[in-house]
């Protein structure tokens, strides 16, 4: 029964988005498939009830405002969405070919349910915990959604956070972890949208899709909080349209979908740049397009991206100073962002710079990345069990036969361009899971290719290749999925898991449990204040940022705290370091102490607090 | 706007056409070379790398170079 709230949202969720998605169904070029539909049709409800939910929510964010949302775009369209949806035909000897990477895909699927079942843990270096669940629980408790001035990484383009909040709303803590299956299933179809494109069959399809599936990377991106497989589906969309495009709705549509992406992480806004360049260039090779109407078309396309785009970057520059927050050390000459000092910038991208490198920026390290992104995973961060086989395999034999296919250096190009931003950018593979869909579309040509050029040994090597590649893929996620799969099915070992996994988990508890504790000022930053059920204030952030003007002041914020409304203080110790308040500080009691661990109440809101 | 194969018999038609150009009896070899190239580099890397293969192979006497 705990279970059915986080799946009913999701599901709820899931028909919204189908709806809103729908109304983009009159904008797809005639000459797309139903599965190219079905795809689009997610990914665009994705980004535009993401948008929707944030632009409505910076002025009433509550459960009544979600749930009007959600029925908003579930009246919109769903009888649209079964026609399309009724299109997708298999022939059947192609459905006997299909059986076994639909086993593959089926099997990853259910770990992703089972799995998304499992309340979220873990402390504050994971990701989910530090900003993209906290977001959206503050916004649920603050009822709009506002800037989180202690967690500046709240600040970075929120279009799937949003629906985290959503489903969170109405289906608790568990339902973000459970969106996970909408959003591999979401990049799934994309995928097989653009083998089918690519001329591949429909079996042929299906195996992308799998291999894809069996990607510890790609899997990465897709639970635990990460939202880059929904940003990688956006820009596949994107993709798929822009170099099918012929009339100026079709532009539109690329652009819009370019905006999505922007709306989700910043690098969209390199997939829009790169995009812009891939379609100017192909047209230029092949002469087709008119100089001055493709001219016309991409300023549409742009447009398109900037306005839907704009919503979270204007925020961030009214609100925080600067649109892209936190800047980098270049933007922060021309905007001053609140909340953040010099030295927290200058943290932020100390931070973001240990996955810069990821494995050598040289020529050679550029040119060894397919070895090194096959064999050497485990040296990118977030890469663990990496891309399996297959793209390094059989993808240059795919490049090879499809060379003259504009479609296909249309990808190839575009694949090239993103790997090399990327490579200059930050090396986590988590922000170019398109190029590996793209690798794996090739990678199924190739296979293909392989089969028939070599047929003594070659079909032989090819299954073996496929084997272990999805064998290791698939083993690699079920180990990192474990933890989950045994939390749901055993309450012993979740509440043992909670217990070991989440710091301070004593305190959490009592102070959601405490009816007089309203307000608790944290003074901790790296405490992973997410499990707090309570308003807090954090007055200093874990790369420094200041909530407050004078919150690296700490007798002025004992002074301070009953203007601030604080009911409690949570104090804590981590090793090798003391606690921040002396003891017996006048105007406080010591009301629970635990191992490294210390609340106090304020004893009186009118009254004073002094430290000694 | 690009042409699309309209059918599966096109694609069909399309891989049958475009494939082993390079006619030589070397380049299935070569195909092959590559292909065994990418599962040995697998094993040995992925598999003899692994931990466990390291704590394996440490009970007789292995030790990795650091």
């Amino acid at each position: 029964m705990k279970f059915l709230p986080a799946a009913l949202a999701n599901l709820a969720a899931l028909c919204s988005a189908l709806g809103f998605g729908s109304l983009i169904r009159n904008k797809v070029p005639d000459s797309f498939s139903g599965i190219d539909r079905l795809a689009l049709i997610l990914l665009a409800g994705i980004g535009s009830l993401g948008t929707l939910l944030f632009c409505v929510g910076q002025v009433w964010f509550s459960r009544t405002s979600i749930l009007l949302i959600l029925l908003l775009g579930i009246s919109f369209g769903l009888k649209s969405l079964i026609s399309v949806a009724s299109q997708i035909r298999m022939k059947p000897p192609e459905l006997a070919q299909s059986v076994l990477p639909a086993v593959i895909i089926g099997a990853v699927l259910l770990v992703t349910i089972v799995g998304g079942f499992a309340e979220p843990t873990g402390d504050i270096r994971m990701d989910a915990i530090a900003y993209h669940l906290l977001g959206p629980k503050v916004w649920l408790q603050a009822g709009l959604i506002r800037p989180v001035t202690d967690e500046c990484m709240t600040a970075f383009p929120a279009a799937v956070e949003t629906q985290f909040a959503a489903v969170m709303a109405l289906g608790g803590q568990r339902a973000p972890q459970l969106f996970s299956v909408i959003a591999l299933c979401s990049l799934l179809f994309m995928s097989a949208s653009l083998a089918l494109r690519m001329g591949l069959s429909s079996s042929g399809a299906w195996w992308v899709s799998a291999l894809v599936a069996s990607m510890p990377v790609v899997y990465r991106g897709a639970y635990g909080g990460f939202i880059d497989v929904i940003y990688s589906g956006l820009a596949l969309a994107a993709i798929r349209i822009a170099f099918d495009a012929s009339k100026p709705r079709h532009y539109f549509l690329a652009g819009a979908f370019c905006g999505f992406a922007v709306g989700t992480k910043y690098f969209g806004i390199f997939v829009w740049a790169l995009l812009i360049i891939c379609v100017y260039v192909l047209a230029a090779r092949h002469k087709k397009r008119e100089a001055k109407g493709l001219l016309r078309n991409l300023g549409i396309t742009s447009a398109a991206a900037l306005i839907i785009g704009a919503p979270w970057y204007l925020r961030n520059w009214i609100e925080l100073g600067s649109p892209i927050y936190p800047p980098t050390p270049f933007l922060a000459h021309f905007f001053h962002a609140r909340y953040l000092s010099p030295l927290a910038i200058q943290n932020f991208n100390d931070f973001f710079a240990k996955v810069r490198d990821g494995m050598g920026r040289g020529p050679l390290a550029f040119l060894l990345l397919p070895f090194n992104l096959t064999f050497h995973p485990a040296n990118f961060m977030n890469g663990i069990g990496g891309i399996g086989l297959t793209p390094l395999a059989f993808a240059p034999f795919g490049l090879f036969q499809r060379r003259q296919d504009e479609f296909a250096q249309g990808l190839a190009l575009f694949a090239l361009l993103q790997t090399a931003a990327w490579f200059a950018i930050g090396q986590d593979p988590r922000y170019i899971i398109h190029v590996f869909i793209i690798g794996a579309i090739f990678a199924v040509y190739g296979w293909k290719y392989v089969v028939h050029v070599a047929p003594t040994r070659g079909p032989i090597l090819c299954a073996m290749i496929v084997l272990f590649s999805v064998a290791y893929g698939f083993c690699t996620i079920v180990l990192a999925r474990v933890n989950d799969l045994h939390a749901v099915i055993s309450a012993s070992y979740a509440e043992k898991r909670r217990v070991e996994e989440i710091p301070f988990v004593e305190s959490f508890d009592f102070l959601n449990r405490e009816p007089s504790a309203t307000k608790i000022l944290v003074l901790e930053p790296l405490v992973p204040v997410f499990y707090l059920d309570k308003e807090y204030l954090r007055p200093i952030g874990r790369f420094g940022e200041q909530s407050l003007p004078e919150a690296a002041n700490l007798p002025f914020l004992m002074s301070e705290l009953p203007r601030l409304h604080i009911s409690h203080v949570l104090d804590v110790k981590f090793p090798d370091k003391t606690f921040r308040l002396p003891d017996n500080s006048r105007g406080l009691t010591l009301v629970r102490q635990y191992e490294n661990q210390r609340i106090y109440r304020v004893n009186s809101l009118s009254g004073e607090v002094y430290l000694h | 706007m690009m042409a699309r194969p309209d059918s599966m018999a096109q694609r069909n038609e399309n891989i049958r056409q475009e494939p082993s150009s390079p006619q030589s009896l070397l380049w299935p070899i070569l195909i092959e070379l590559w292909l065994s190239s990418i599962l040995i580099g697998f094993f040995v890397v992925r598999i003899l790398g692994s931990q466990t293969a390291h704590r394996i192979l440490g009970h007789f006497g292995y030790r990795p170079l650091r």
